[in-house]
């Protein structure tokens, strides 16, 4: 026990000093992942759900004087009216303009008579908020010449009802978790991602490195078993893989306050509860990464070969990710004992109920302790044939 | 003591069916209070015969023991009795010297005070107070091999084994080291050293075992070499014993 704990510390030890192993370990996973992941998605939703709801939106309108009641109307539903501008076609191209609404010159007359009268929405399809505004502004004149025509048969002493045939009644049975499982996915691929760049150079470093520099002969004719090296590589390796697990889980719980409560529906915030639980659960990840880490630099005959097997290796932690994320798959049942995707679902779980059900936890706790064990069985083979010294 | 019988060793090529012969049939034996040389060619087997001694590859067949030690079932008995530095050791560049001497002396199952004392003694034989507490990054080949030899040394093993322990040292490196290993035969450890140096060895090795093509083809005092090949300069003794011609001087 003792040697094993002498090659981690000095392993760490000779890690700290290397300002790439410190950087992936420490900044990118915490602070630089977090802040380019999390920060536009609190950016957009900030605005969706703080903008979006009370600040008023502004259209430019072409003859405003010809509706004065739609433009009253509309701006009874916060929506200000102001004149379009005469190249408004090129404006809305440059995206210098979201929406134009053109009242029809004959409008006045054709609306006195009792005809359809024209409006005209200009907008561009390629410009995301003049889409958004336009589904808007639809709904708006929609809504108007609704009422309005209810008014007309009303007035003609006809029941408006005439003209629905179907009364069309909306039931969304869904528990608006969309948000929660979104944060779940999101910070599980950070997480992983973190932790697989937080041991990447670390491990070459142990493994391929040391073979490189010529130190793993002399380390080898010591008295110490193959197997006291590899562990002591091997926790070195994982405590780095820890430190860059830890650091998006504080980061995120910081950042969650500035998500609005609303982006996560029923399920609500996920509180400190939530992702002590989830950090727990994760734990077995932890060790399968960084054996993994190791048991692929270990078989490398150089620095150079390492980065380019753990470089193409890397895209397994990241298969769940993309699985769930552009996917239909079935995730049920068996699914939650894969290594890795059973901590994808977990977090899910997690997040959207706000608690655990342990007896679907650990199994895939098990298989992902289990596969770290296979991994490091894999390294400890490779040391116990000197990595093909000779 | 080393003591080595019909050692065999070889790898598989790449891309070969016949298998690399490293080492054919290596028979040696280096006794206490003497430097014993191993001589030979590059590619001869020098390194992989050193390997097999200090247990860290396997013969596939023969049998040697260090101190008594068999290098097969007492592989980790073996490696606590041998101080080795291999060909062109490698150390930690991001420690300093000390660094990666008290780290071997911890795995070699010394104290951190005991580990400090022995290495004030190495600094001194040495002569290593101006590097000791640097970083080894950038360090010469030199300051390496002396980083590597007191590692060697760190833990006082009874038997040392070196392979080409002069390589990449200057004269003044180079004499400095005959010394240090003549010291420490005197003191009675057994010192095995691979070299591929005519002077290294006639001015260091009290015994020497010429290798070639993976058999020892002669092993005798450096006189008695001299003697058996009828030579009075030992390069040309070399030569005619791995069977070469004298043409080519």
């Amino acid at each position: 026990m003792r040697r094993i704990g002498i090659i981690a510390r000095k392993e760490i030890r000779d890690n700290l000093r290397d300002k790439r192993s410190m950087f992936f370990a420490l900044v990118y996973g915490s602070l630089l992942m977090p802040a380019l992941i999390l920060g536009p998605l609190i950016y957009s939703l900030q605005e969706a759900f703080t903008e979006g709801y009370e600040q008023p939106k502004k259209i430019h309108v072409i003859g405003e004087e010809r509706a004065p009641n739609l433009i009253r109307h509309l701006h009874g539903r916060n929506i200000d009216a102001d004149p379009a501008p005469e190249n408004f076609r090129e404006q809305l191209r440059n995206e210098e303009l979201d929406i134009v609404l053109d009242i029809a010159e004959h409008y006045p007359e054709r609306f006195s008579s009792g005809q359809p009268a024209r409006v005209t929405l200009h907008y561009n399809r390629d410009n995301g908020s003049s889409q958004s505004l336009f589904w808007q502004i639809r709904a708006e004149l929609e809504s108007y010449s609704h009422s309005l025509a209810a008014q007309r048969l009303l007035v003609r002493g006809h029941n408006p009802e005439i003209l629905e045939t179907l009364e069309l009644v909306e039931s969304d049975v869904s528990r608006e978790e969309v948000g929660a499982g979104m944060i779940a996915t999101m910070l599980m691929f950070m997480v992983t991602l973190s932790m697989t760049m937080g041991g990447f150079y670390l491990a070459v470093d142990t493994t391929a490195g040391e073979r490189e520099r010529l130190s793993l002969e002399p380390l080898l004719s010591l008295a110490v078993s193959r197997l006291d090296i590899a562990l002591g590589k091997c926790l070195a390796i994982i405590a780095f893989v820890f430190l860059a697990y830890i650091g998006p889980l504080i980061s995120t719980s910081v950042l969650l306050p500035f998500i609005p409560e609303g982006f996560f529906g029923n399920a609500g915030r996920p509180t400190l509860t939530t992702l002590a639980t989830l950090f727990t659960v994760n734990l077995p990840l932890v060790l399968m990464i960084g054996t993994f880490l190791m048991a692929v630099a270990v078989h490398a005959k150089s620095i150079k070969e390492a980065q380019t097997q753990l470089g193409f290796a890397m895209l397994v932690p990241m298969a769940p990710f993309f699985i769930i994320q552009f996917t239909n798959m079935d995730l049920d049942g068996q699914a939650q004992l894969i290594p890795l995707l059973s901590q994808y679902l977990l977090a899910s779980e997690l997040l959207i109920d706000g608690k655990l059900n342990w007896h679907n936890a650990l199994p895939g706790m098990v298989t992902t302790s289990a596969a770290a064990l296979v991994f490091f069985l894999i390294s400890v083979r490779a040391y116990k044939r000197n990595l093909g010294l000779g | 003591m080393i003591e080595a019988q019909a050692l065999a060793k070889r790898f598989p090529q790449k891309g070969r069916k016949a298998p690399l012969v490293a080492v054919r049939d290596v028979s040696l034996r280096a006794e206490d209070g003497n430097i014993t040389g191993l001589l030979g060619p590059n590619g001869a087997g020098k390194s992989t015969t050193l390997r097999m001694l200090t247990g860290l590859i396997p013969p596939d067949s023969g049998s040697a023991r260090v101190d008594g030690w068999d290098i097969g079932s007492d592989a980790l008995k073996v490696r606590q009795n041998i101080g080795y530095l291999p060909h062109n050791a490698g150390i930690y560049p991001r420690l300093s010297a000390r660094e990666n001497i008290v780290y071997f002396a911890q795995l070699s199952g010394m104290g951190k005070t005991q580990a400090e004392a022995r290495i004030d003694e190495l600094v001194e034989l040495l002569g290593m107070d101006d590097i000791i507490d640097r970083r080894t990054e950038g360090f010469s080949q030199g300051q390496r091999t002396k980083v590597g030899l007191a590692r060697a040394l760190v833990h006082e093993p009874q038997t040392l084994v070196l392979d080409e322990p002069t390589n990449g040292l200057d004269v003044m490196a180079t004499r400095k080291l005959r010394m240090v290993l003549r010291q420490l035969r005197d003191r009675g450890h057994c010192i095995l050293v691979s070299s591929h140096i005519m002077q290294d060895v006639t001015l260091l090795c009290d015994q020497v075992a010429i290798i070639n093509e993976g058999v020892i083809a002669m092993e005798d005092s450096v006189a008695g070499i001299l003697e058996k090949t009828g030579q009075t300069d030992f390069e040309d003794a070399f030569v005619v014993a791995i069977g070469e011609s004298l043409e080519n001087r």
